[in-house]
């Protein structure tokens, strides 16, 4: 699949509405908001579609498919192009060898999956922009963004803290933590790296008093955002900045004249080749590899990052994307 | 005390859904326990053993109550066994340390719920450290989950 999906799932006391934006939509929140209801339309209406009584309209795409325990390898082999439920309890959820052997399945499939679960999955690296709650107005059910960005994580740096930062942590260990080392060199700024995703929960853990920025990918961060979400809500010294990616950073800032970035950057969710990118932040990646390969000034190398991008005035356009 | 095992846990009730459809008794629906726990996590109405009214759904069966509100069930009547808690939200918070109030008891949990700011007692399994507020709850849970 690719682009946006809208879906309308209904029956004659419940009216879902809702869109899908990327491969993965997670939905999580509060006992009682009606997941397993929309998961049971699902399933209600691949029993026997529209003699079940259920309704499903899709802006794209072939079927939807509510996944379940017993035949969800057959399953997902014959679905293709479709949108796939999985409800909470999913026996391919129960350890570690289920959830890698399920990731190993869906990974190159061409579906949309939307996941209903608080567990975070490290194997699913997913964007903290589709992790969404249900809400209710009466009989209309719609998705929420679950995680308030900019109550406690922040897309871009929260300005009136600028000139606190003790700490600058990110994920990256190679290029992004190369090209921060040189943009703080002048200040008091310290900078880390936690060496992936997984350790910045750790990291954070080591420095819990000080008054931290860290940098994460926000494209491949949603395993982790859950924890990282409540560490900034009883810390209010921890400032957590979720750009897509580093990658995605420089693409933006200008700092590469190509015509076609705006376009993609505009329109990821329709270019994407989900079967290659399971995350955006691969595709971020490879995108700036790809544009920049035949130059030797702007030859992006992810382990060591090139003069060009740490020219000051190269560096103050990547960093003002995240308000820096 | 309320305990909690963060992670994967082999012995834990993995999907309390499937365990309540199969296990749960009828006179638990119309104790004022249940009863509480319907309208705070399901926004429903106790008929009597067979009915449940949603505000919603119309009439449902027990069956038909959130995963939430089946797992908090099945905590405050079975004794016998540790059920997974992540199918509650964090609405289910407070009812939880209210159950815990008067007896120890352990759930599974496979993602750090949100227990408010007040202070609370509450064993964290996997290491055996108790921790009396969510700042301390997110250092000792996030090692495990």
């Amino acid at each position: 699949m690719k682009g946006e999906v809208e879906l309308k799932i209904h029956n004659n006391k419940v009216n879902y509405n809702f869109v899908l934006k990327r491969n993965v939509t997670i939905v999580r929140g509060e006992s009682g908001t009606g997941k397993t209801t929309l998961y049971r339309l699902v399933s209600d209406y691949m029993k026997d579609s529209k003699s079940s009584g259920v309704k499903i309209t899709m802006s794209s795409g072939d079927s939807c498919i509510a996944l379940n325990d017993t035949d969800f390898e057959n399953q997902i082999k014959k679905t293709k192009n479709s949108v796939v439920f999985i409800d909470e309890g999913f026996i391919g959820f129960k350890n570690d060898d289920n959830i890698n052997d399920f990731i190993r399945k869906i990974k190159k499939t061409d579906n949309y999956y939307v996941i209903f679960s608080r567990e975070s999955f490290d194997k699913i690296p997913s964007s903290v922009e589709e992790i969404y709650e249900i809400k209710t107005r009466g009989k209309k059910h719609t998705f929420e963004k679950y995680y308030k960005i900019n109550d406690y994580c922040r897309l871009i740096v929260d300005i009136r803290k600028k000139d606190k930062f003790v700490l600058f942590i990110t994920e990256d260990s190679k290029s992004g933590k190369q090209f921060f080392k040189e943009y703080f060199k002048k200040t008091n700024i310290k900078v880390d790296s936690a060496r992936g995703n997984s350790n910045i929960i750790n990291k954070i853990n080591e420095n819990i008093n000080v008054e931290l920025l860290v940098m994460v990918d926000g494209a491949a961060f949603s395993p982790y955002i859950d924890k990282t979400y409540k560490m900034c809500k009883y810390n209010k010294n921890i400032n957590i900045c979720l750009p897509e990616s580093f990658e995605w950073m420089i693409l933006k800032s200008g700092v590469i004249k190509n015509k076609k970035i705006e376009k993609i950057l505009k329109s990821t969710f329709e270019i994407i080749d989900i079967t290659k990118f399971f995350s955006w932040e691969k595709f971020f990646t490879y995108y700036l590899e790809e544009i920049t390969k035949d130059s030797k000034m702007l030859k992006y190398d992810k382990k060591k990052i090139s003069a060009y991008y740490l020219k000051e005035k190269n560096m103050k356009k990547i960093v003002s994307v995240i308000g820096l | 005390m309320l305990n909690i095992y963060f992670g994967n846990m082999e012995e834990a009730i993995y999907d309390p859904s499937m365990y309540f459809r199969n296990q749960y008794d009828e006179k638990w629906i119309t104790d004022e326990i249940s009863k509480k726990i319907i309208k705070v996590i399901d926004n429903s109405k106790v008929i009597d053993k067979k009915v449940i009214e949603s505000p919603v759904l119309g009439s449902i069966t027990p069956n038909d109550l959130s995963g939430g509100a089946k797992t908090l069930i099945l905590i405050a009547h079975d004794k016998k066994n540790i059920f997974n808690a992540t199918t509650c939200g964090e609405n289910c918070a407070n009812l939880l340390l209210e159950l815990a109030k008067n007896r120890d008891i352990t759930i599974n949990l496979r993602y750090i719920m949100d227990f408010g700011k007040d202070e609370f007692k509450i064993k964290v399994k996997n290491s055996g450290k108790i921790v009396k507020n969510m700042n301390e709850l997110l250092v000792e849970a996030s090692k495990f989950v």
